[in-house]
């Protein structure tokens, strides 16, 4: 797992990642094959890879075909973030994204809602 | 005259609560299915260009929530002048700054501004509550999807759909902000 902010020289293609076998088994058990169709399936696994592997840190991915990327891992330097922007609209990327991946299984995470207080 | 409205649909994200107790009860591995409305912003920055971030969505929460370490890191503009606490439904409080964002609609075509708390934790998450989100777009949940709708003329509306059928093969709304 990274823990220095970097850019990536070469993307990470999310659909490329391992899911452990319990989370595989889970999804088996709510999303069974033949239901859903496997665009579908492929993007729910996508979705708990990020989860799984990135929970906690800071991404930026894109979501052109083929897939989803991540191309840099916790940059906090505005300019750095900005500097990636500029190079992947340049090379013709369309969704950038910024994630901020969370456990998917952290029951302290259930109930978030903040309202003014003062 | 009909309203026409154009929409962008997103699948809820599939979770689960896995609290020990809410598997005992249901007696299932899994714990409780509770999915969850999430949608892609897009919010301007202070150097002028947009940031895409996806947000929780909370009728719950009175308006927008964006932690401070994300404005940073994103380059978001905020003030420290309108300091206050937000306070979760359950107790705990975090300190925060108000103040607003401007979001960008391709939905819409316009630019909005929305009263947004920063704050100041690192376990708050990026909330799209009632103020500003409601207030401007007509939002429903059905069959497991998160539908965002806008009222646009008839010809915004045909042309809209022109070129969602001319593009039939591009992918779902999934990533596409409102």
């Amino acid at each position: 797992m990274a823990t220095v902010p970097k850019t990536l020289t070469e993307p990470i293609r999310v659909a490329n990642l391992p899911l452990p076998p319990d989370v595989v088994a889970m999804l088996d058990r709510h999303w069974p094959s033949g239901r859903h169709t496997a665009r579908e399936r492929a993007a729910v696994e996508d979705d708990f890879k990020l989860d799984y592997h990135y929970a906690g840190h800071f991404i930026i991915v894109t979501a052109d075909p083929p897939g989803l990327q991540i191309h840099a891992i916790d940059l906090d330097n505005p300019d750095e973030v900005h500097e990636l922007h500029e190079r992947l609209r340049a090379q013709g990327y369309r969704h950038i994204i910024s994630l901020y991946p969370r456990r998917w299984d952290d029951p302290m995470d259930a109930i978030v809602t903040l309202n003014a207080e003062s | 005259m009909l309203p026409f409205y154009i929409s962008r649909r997103y699948h809820l994200r599939r979770r689960f609560n896995k609290a020990q107790s809410l598997k005992s009860l249901l007696a299932r591995p899994d714990g409780l299915r509770c999915d969850s409305a999430e949608i892609v912003v897009e919010i301007l920055t202070r150097q002028g260009d947009t940031r895409k971030l996806r947000f929780f969505c909370d009728t719950g929460a009175d308006h927008m929530v964006i932690p401070v370490y994300v404005a940073r890191s994103e380059g978001i503009p905020y003030r420290q002048d309108y300091p206050g606490t937000l306070g979760s439904s359950v107790g705990g409080s975090v300190p925060c700054y108000y103040d607003f964002v401007e979001v960008r609609s391709s939905l819409s075509g316009r630019t909005h501004r929305w009263v947004c708390a920063f704050a100041d934790s690192l376990q708050a998450r990026l909330i799209i509550g009632r103020s500003g989100f409601l207030d401007d777009f007509a939002v429903a949940i059905t069959s497991r999807r998160l539908i965002v709708s806008y009222p646009v003329s008839l010809r915004r509306f045909l042309g809209h759909h022109g070129t969602k059928l001319h593009a039939r093969a591009r992918s779902s709304d999934e990533w596409e902000p409102i």
